[in-house]
């Protein structure tokens, strides 16, 4: 009888243990983290060379306002999967600080995180009380975190100084001096090619950032010029000084602004001149490197220039420190193999390196480096206004301090008040220049910049001519402009762009 | 009881495939009617999604690149196990036979992530593949293998060589071995050869065998991408881009879920489609084919 029974019973035993278990009820704390009593906020990153500094913060605000904030780390492998399991969790973290702006701009437009401008507006609970919270970070970080619709979705934390690293050695058995100027720069990567090393090696994949960055840089600095002409809707007497960053430290480009400009051929790839300059400019340079698109991860790219490989390495701020203890471990280790090594940041462009008229010289924008987003949390509201009030004192003087006293890293901080360190300044240029984001080479939404990367690799290869890439970068553009068009039609002011393009009406927006 | 005993045994099974296999099959169906990014975002849109694949350049041109891993891959993964398993079915020594489906099985056990990244490694500019070709004086045939369109789908083909070993081997051998030893005694006795005996008494016996491994490397191809994902992510360009790859890029990375099933969709349709071709083209008595 009980042989018989033996599955009933296994049976049984299992219902029971799920029973127990019950996974589908109660309440869980936030996915992965304990918001246990003692803790009031939760915030996680996966900088890890900030962690100190922010637990350093975290002890202060506690003092200041009694308020318990945890600080998490967690690993920077599969961060996307895991920052889009916490948000569809409904209980997602606080805060979380996360690198660049990309992901802030994806989940924001799907409304999953809190909205910012109207916060940046009003005074910081941790600033002066005369002036707006966004006037305490360093021109232009909050610029950068607008999306192409205006909105911000994210707050700058840290910037990168993005500029070169290169083989001393190389350097110094051709003569070569760190370059100053475009041409300069462009000068020493022949000299490299010509005696058969390689300048500078590249890997054009999805997670690669130096082509991005060149091309960022180029696109910011051809582009600048047109500033007004696609800033119509500014404050009253708004006059644009391309030399004084203050100039457009409350402007914005919204998407009816961005769709006109595209309409008027402004920021279209196509009929834009500066998209062709761009190319002339890059191909002018990249002639000269190692491009691969498949073949290397960007991230053994770093091998490749500690191998000696690559006499340049695109990096930033955030890679001074690990360079100085790679080079420390390699001449302990193989001294034979050891270097010396430099930087220098993206040199100076000037109005002799292009064939369009341009104002001012090189911004150092790459894009933000940390940026802080607060989750919208469905079932604790009031948990926005808590995580607020901890990202202002985060961005306060005094919580800024905090965190790069107590950290190893070598960003440069967004506050106006924290200065950078010493040790990051040769990446740093003197001259910063008025900055909005007029356009985005890779396109206004997540999608776009996923589509960006095959017809980037298919121009570098060959396989396109410039012709043929800007008809592609054309119609992605068009297209990221239609689907935010669709996703915030509601937001849209069409009198204003109908009244812009005298009485028209884009034709690619025409039926939706 | 004696009746409902069975059904009991088996539920927690079907409890916990239906909810881990048929709900989400329904419900991707249910996702591919609506554009939606998974979040907050979501509008029915009844076929837009299908209406809007059939303009859609780059879905088809996955399907294009499929179809080369159909017409050279497949075959590949049929054949030559086939052999593989033919000629260690054919050995007079048990210790050899053991040895050579040891050989060939047991790389089964490495992680699939692992033999990528070892590939990788093989086909990088300074790789072992460019630098055996630099040894053997072939420098002219040294390419970024991974990176040129011409040659990336060659290279993820021939990750699978030999193709002789895996599953698939094991499945023929059980076919083979399940061959009365008296019809082919029969057959050696009414002098055929050895390609005769092949053709005419194993090939119709081990139907059923190859049915289910054409079946299932028809699936494998349908939904396989992660090789893809890791050494190429569907480059150089979009060269080596396949359905499976564009449904996971326009639900995880693009936020069009709704667009992603609806893909899932097309590719649920034709694995079915294809598997139920297979069944009827070999479908037919396992028997010995007479002369």
């Amino acid at each position: 009888m009980m042989r018989r029974n033996w599955g009933l019973i296994l049976i049984a035993a299992l219902v029971v243990a799920l029973l127990l278990w019950q996974p589908w009820g109660g309440s869980t704390p936030a996915a992965g983290l304990s918001v246990g009593d003692e803790a009031d906020l939760v915030m996680v990153t996966f900088f890890g060379e900030l962690l100190p500094g922010l637990r350093a913060a975290a002890a202060l605000y506690r003092e200041h306002t009694g308020v318990e904030v945890l600080v998490q780390g967690m690993p920077y492998a599969s961060f996307e999967m895991w920052l889009r399991t916490q948000l569809l969790s409904q209980r997602p973290p606080g805060v979380i600080l996360i690198e660049g702006t990309q992901l802030p701009w994806f989940y924001g437009q799907a409304e999953l995180l809190v909205e910012l401008s109207e916060a940046v507006a009003a005074p910081s609970a941790f600033g002066a009380t005369d002036q707006p919270w966004g006037r305490s970070f360093r021109e232009p970080y909050l610029q950068l975190c607008r999306d192409a619709t205006g909105k911000l979705w994210c707050l700058p934390f840290t910037q990168f100084g993005v500029g070169f690293f290169y083989n001393g050695d190389a350097y110094a058995g051709l003569g070569l001096t760190p370059p100053e100027t475009w041409s300069e720069m462009v000068g020493n990567f022949r000299a490299l090619d010509e005696t058969g090393q390689t300048a500078m090696y590249v890997a054009i994949t999805r997670n690669d950032a130096q082509t991005v960055w060149f091309a960022s840089i180029l696109e910011e600095w051809l582009m600048r010029r047109h500033i007004p002409a696609v800033n119509v809707r500014h404050a009253p007497g708004w006059e644009f000084d391309p030399y004084d960053p203050q100039t457009v430290i409350d402007e914005r480009i919204d998407l009816d602004e961005r769709i006109v400009a595209f309409e008027q051929g402004i920021i279209d790839p196509l009929r834009s001149p500066d998209y062709a300059e761009l190319l002339r400019l890059m191909r002018e340079a990249a002639q000269h490197w190692k491009v691969e698109l498949a073949n290397i991860d960007v991230t053994e790219l770093e091998r490749v220039f500690l191998n000696g490989r690559s006499a340049h390495f695109m990096n930033g701020t955030w890679y001074l420190p690990v360079l100085a203890n790679r080079m420390e471990l390699l001449e302990e280790v193989a001294p034979e193999e050891a270097f010396g090594w430099g930087t220098f940041p993206f040199p100076e462009l000037g109005p002799e390196d292009s064939r369009l008229p341009t104002v001012g010289g090189t911004n150092q924008n790459a894009g933000m480096r940390g940026s802080i987003i607060i989750p919208k949390q469905p079932e604790r509201p009031e948990q926005a206004a808590v995580a607020l009030r901890f990202c202002q004192f985060l961005t306060s003087e005094t919580g800024m301090t905090a965190v790069m006293s107590g950290a190893a890293a070598f960003d440069i901080p967004a506050v106006k008040a924290v200065p950078p360190k010493p040790a990051a300044r040769p990446l740093l240029t003197g001259q910063s220049y008025a900055w909005l984001p007029v356009s985005t080479i890779t396109g206004y939404d997540a999608q776009s910049y996923g589509e960006f990367w095959p017809i980037w690799q298919r121009w570098f290869s060959g396989a396109s001519d410039d012709r043929a890439f800007l008809a592609e970068l054309h119609d992605l553009h068009v297209a990221s402009l239609v689907r935010l068009y669709e996703r915030f039609r509601g937001d849209v002011d069409a009198a204003f762009i109908r009244a812009r393009l005298g009485g028209q009406w884009p034709d690619w927006l025409e039926g939706r | 009881m004696g009746r409902v005993r069975p059904w009991v045994y088996l539920l927690p099974c079907v409890a916990v495939l239906v909810v881990f296999a048929y709900v989400p099959l329904v419900d991707g169906l249910r996702l591919a009617l609506y554009r939606t990014d998974g979040h907050g975002f979501s509008r029915f849109v009844g076929l837009g999604n299908f209406r809007e694949l059939l303009t859609d350049e780059l879905f088809w041109h996955s399907f294009r690149v499929l179809a080369i891993f159909f017409l050279v891959a497949l075959p590949l993964q049929v054949i030559c196990p086939l052999i593989a398993a033919k000629l260690i079915n054919g050995l007079r020594s048990t210790r050899a036979a053991y040895l050579y489906r040891v050989v060939l099985v047991l790389p089964m056990i490495v992680p699939l992530i692992v033999t990528i990244m070892i590939w990788r490694n093989i086909y990088m500019s300074d790789g072992a593949l460019n630098r055996f070709l630099g040894v053997i004086g072939l420098e002219a045939w040294q390419r970024s293998w991974l990176g040129d369109a011409s040659t990336v789908i060659a290279a993820l083909i021939f990750m699978g060589m030999p193709w002789a070993g895996g599953p698939n081997l094991l499945i023929y051998l059980a076919g083979f071995l399940n061959i009365p030893h008296e019809l082919r005694e029969a057959m050696e006795l009414d002098g055929a050869s050895g390609w005769r005996r092949f053709w005419s008494l194993d090939l119709p016996l081990i139907r059923p065998q190859v049915q289910i491994v054409t079946i299932l490397g028809i699936i494998v191809l349908l939904q396989a991408y992660e090789n893809i994902l890791i050494l190429t992510n569907g480059g150089p360009g979009s060269a080596s881009l396949v359905p499976a790859l564009y449904l996971f890029r326009n639900g995880f990375e693009y936020g069009r879920l709704g667009y992603a099933a609806a893909i899932g969709c097309v590719l649920f349709v034709l694995s079915l489609a294809f598997t139920l071709a297979n069944m009827r083209l070999l479908r037919g008595d396992a028997g010995v084919r007479e002369r």
